[in-house]
């Protein structure tokens, strides 16, 4: 019964987001208001409990399968996308945010609740914490290096004089930077978490011997400096969206790896 | 009289070749010095802006205009350098759409900022050029009239001119894309014209806003500067005025580059933030190799151009109210032009009238008395006024409908007629 109430609110989040996303395209062309729908609080917080109820459903943290991965990692990126809004009073990028967050979903719902990632079975609470607060910093490095590819578009978009719809619909050079340094900001504290976790509960985690552990370190390292370094629009705003970039690639490169092969496998 | 037009702008020629054709006033005047000097012509108007040059002149005959204007054209084409993406004969325009060219010229219709409202005082100005050349003949003078009326109804009557479409308004739009605001920024304004003028206008609202005037003439600069509460330099502060500029607005007459990229290479060290250029001028103020620099983001009126073409939407709507007007106008140029050439006809018909009843009269002296053929004489005076005015009234105001032999025959039988006269007589 739980399982197929789970399903049930799997699928409904992904309408939901989809909702999310049409209505923040069509009011940005309308209105330039700051302030963010009370309605996107309300469904990320359907979406967390949601994950609890499903932590209960399976007895540990909702990071063994694809679909709770999927959706955990949305939760993040959206709640994140919304704080970032929510702290600088610019939500031009929250559409992206609840793009990728609907994508994320979408894919979340296209595989079984029990199709679970080879190695990250939740075998004991530790490991699922750390499997947890992994991906957490996965979501905060993909959240800067969307705002760090925004920036560099946006960029060109005005130097070529392209005036389309990023043109459009971001805000400016310098909001966009002041929205990267605290994303890179974010990402460097979820990279803090994951990794202090790993080493506070080294123990209960399996030793690490692949590309992820390594990766993982050298960008908590990045994004920290980058986090420190004062802002500007100008070249070490270059330097930050391009880091950002990069940090959103080896993301993106963890994640296959750890779908396809396991968390810490060769 | 004829009108004919070569039109050169923006909807052809792109801004590269533009400031090849740009035309300063002094080669203006000159030309159409020679106009007058070498061909006879009494009746010259040369609209040259930024973003057009436009000739129109009116003569005898409309073979005899085009000529000149492809003599013309072949001319530049040759000592300016530049090509034209299909044949001369496609630039040069003939009676009926040249008088609705310049009538759209002025009404901002044919503005690559769809009603932008500069272009009238440019098209108020070019008689100026004709004055001092001595071609601003009745006709062509006419015209000019028709074509600022016209623009002017179109601003008062229509929507075309609504809403802070410029390219000042372009500039600051960019502006803010780059530094997320337009209060509190630094703007350097190079040149003290009228374009700069008019962006000052656009600044003056800007919370915050420091603003530096500079050109070469510093009496110039002082004098626009203390109008708008900017501050005013000479030339040779740019190098130290730009280091802290956001916004530097160029549009000066400089024939040449006077902004390089070893001046803006110099002025982004060590600078944090991006610096937005933006050239008014044509030809170019600023080196377009500049654009490649990291931080500068170069824009010139073809950029701007398409940025605003983007909000035009509701002066979209304006344009068949605008065209009503110009078609209205246009009519009445042409009934002013047929009158012209009815006014002598006319008159001469209604003299072989009274010449003829004078005549009559005449043979009438001797067969009754004095007061009696006085009072015959005004009676038939009388008579022939009122006979006449409704039909000459209806004349005229077919006149713009009547046909060009039709009219030629008239003006030959009057002359006919009066040479008739004097033979009797």
């Amino acid at each position: 019964m739980l399982e197929i109430i789970t399903n049930g609110v799997g699928i409904t989040l992904t309408v939901l987001y989809g909702v999310l996303f049409s209505g923040e395209f069509r009011s940005r062309g309308l209105t330039r208001d700051s302030s963010i729908s009370p309605w996107a609080w309300l469904v990320v917080v359907v979406h967390l409990v949601a994950l609890i109820f499903r932590g209960i459903q399976i007895g540990a943290c909702p990071v063994g399968s694809h679909w709770e991965t999927l959706s955990l990692l949305a939760l993040f990126i959206v709640t994140m996308h919304l704080l970032l809004a929510s702290v600088s009073g610019d939500r031009c990028t929250l559409i992206f945010g609840l793009g990728l967050t609907f994508v994320l979903q979408l894919a979340g719902a296209s595989f079984s609740l029990g199709d679970q990632i080879q190695g990250q079975s939740p075998n004991g609470s530790i490991s699922s914490l750390h499997a947890f607060t992994a991906w957490i910093g996965v979501a905060g490095v993909t959240t800067a290096g969307v705002h760090g590819v925004l920036w560099l578009l946006l960029k060109r978009s005005i130097k070529t004089g392209q005036f389309g719809l990023l043109f459009t619909r971001l805000s400016s050079l310098e909001s966009l930077s002041r929205l990267i340094r605290l994303a890179t900001g974010i990402a460097a504290g979820s990279l803090a978490i994951t990794v202090g976790t790993s080493i506070f509960l080294g123990s209960g985690v399996e030793a690490s011997t692949g590309p992820v552990t390594p990766i993982s370190l050298a960008l908590m390292g990045l994004f920290v400096i980058l986090a420190l370094v004062p802002r500007s629009t100008g070249t070490v705003t270059e330097w930050r969206a391009w880091c950002s970039v990069v940090g959103l690639a080896s993301v993106i490169f963890i994640s296959a790896w750890v779908i396809q092969f396991g968390p810490h496998s060769r | 009289m004829r009108i004919s037009s070569l039109t050169l702008s923006h909807a052809v020629f792109p801004i590269e070749t533009r400031e090849k054709i740009a035309i300063s006033r002094e080669q203006a005047v000159s030309f159409l010095s020679n106009l007058r000097f070498k061909m006879e012509i009494e009746n010259a108007l040369l609209v040259s802006t930024c973003n057009r040059t436009e000739l129109f002149l009116a003569t005898e005959k409309q073979e005899r205009g085009r000529e000149i204007l492809e003599q013309t054209l072949r001319q530049w084409m040759r000592e300016r350098q530049f090509v034209i993406p299909g044949e001369v004969e496609e630039l040069i325009l003939e009676h009926q759409d040249s008088v609705t060219r310049l009538l759209r010229v002025s009404s901002g219709l044919e503005s690559q900022l769809l009603g932008e409202s500069e272009i009238l005082g440019q098209v108020r100005s070019a008689i100026e050029l004709s004055e001092e050349a001595q071609v601003a003949g009745t006709v062509i003078r006419k015209l000019w009239e028709k074509a600022l009326r016209c623009g002017k109804r179109v601003r008062s009557e229509t929507s075309i001119g609504d809403g802070a479409l410029s390219l000042a308004y372009g500039a600051l739009k960019v502006a803010k894309k780059i530094h997320g605001k337009v209060s509190g920024l630094h703007y350097c304004i190079i040149g003290a014209g009228d374009v700069a003028e008019l962006v000052l206008t656009h600044l003056q609202g800007i919370e915050d806003a420091r603003i530096t005037v500079l050109n070469r003439s510093q009496e110039h600069a002082e004098k626009i500067a203390s109008v708008y509460g900017a501050a005013q330099g000479s030339l040779d502060d740019l190098a130290d005025v730009i280091v802290n500029t956001d916004v530097l607005i160029s549009s000066t007459a400089s024939p040449h580059p006077i902004i390089d990229a070893d001046l803006i290479r110099k002025a982004l060290v060590g600078r944090p933030k991006g610096l937005l250029l933006v050239d008014l001028g044509v030809p170019r103020d600023i080196d377009s190799r500049v654009k490649d620099l990291p931080q500068v983001f170069l824009y010139n009126l073809d950029d701007l151009a398409r940025l605003i073409e983007e909000n035009l939407d509701s002066r979209q709507e304006a344009i068949p109210g605008a065209e009503e007007i110009v078609e209205h106008e246009r009519q009445q140029f042409q009934i002013w032009t047929v009158n012209q050439q009815l006014d002598p006809i006319i008159r001469a018909l209604r003299k072989s009238i009274e010449v003829a009843s004078e005549q009559e009269l005449e043979l009438l002296r001797d067969d009754v008395d004095g007061e009696l053929h006085t009072k015959l004489t005004d009676l038939v005076r009388g008579l022939l006024k009122r006979a006449l005015h409704r039909p000459l009234k209806e004349f005229r105001a077919a006149g713009s409908q009547l046909n060009l032999s039709f009219l030629n025959r008239l003006e030959s039988l009057s002359q006919q007629e009066s040479v008739d006269e004097e033979d009797q007589r």
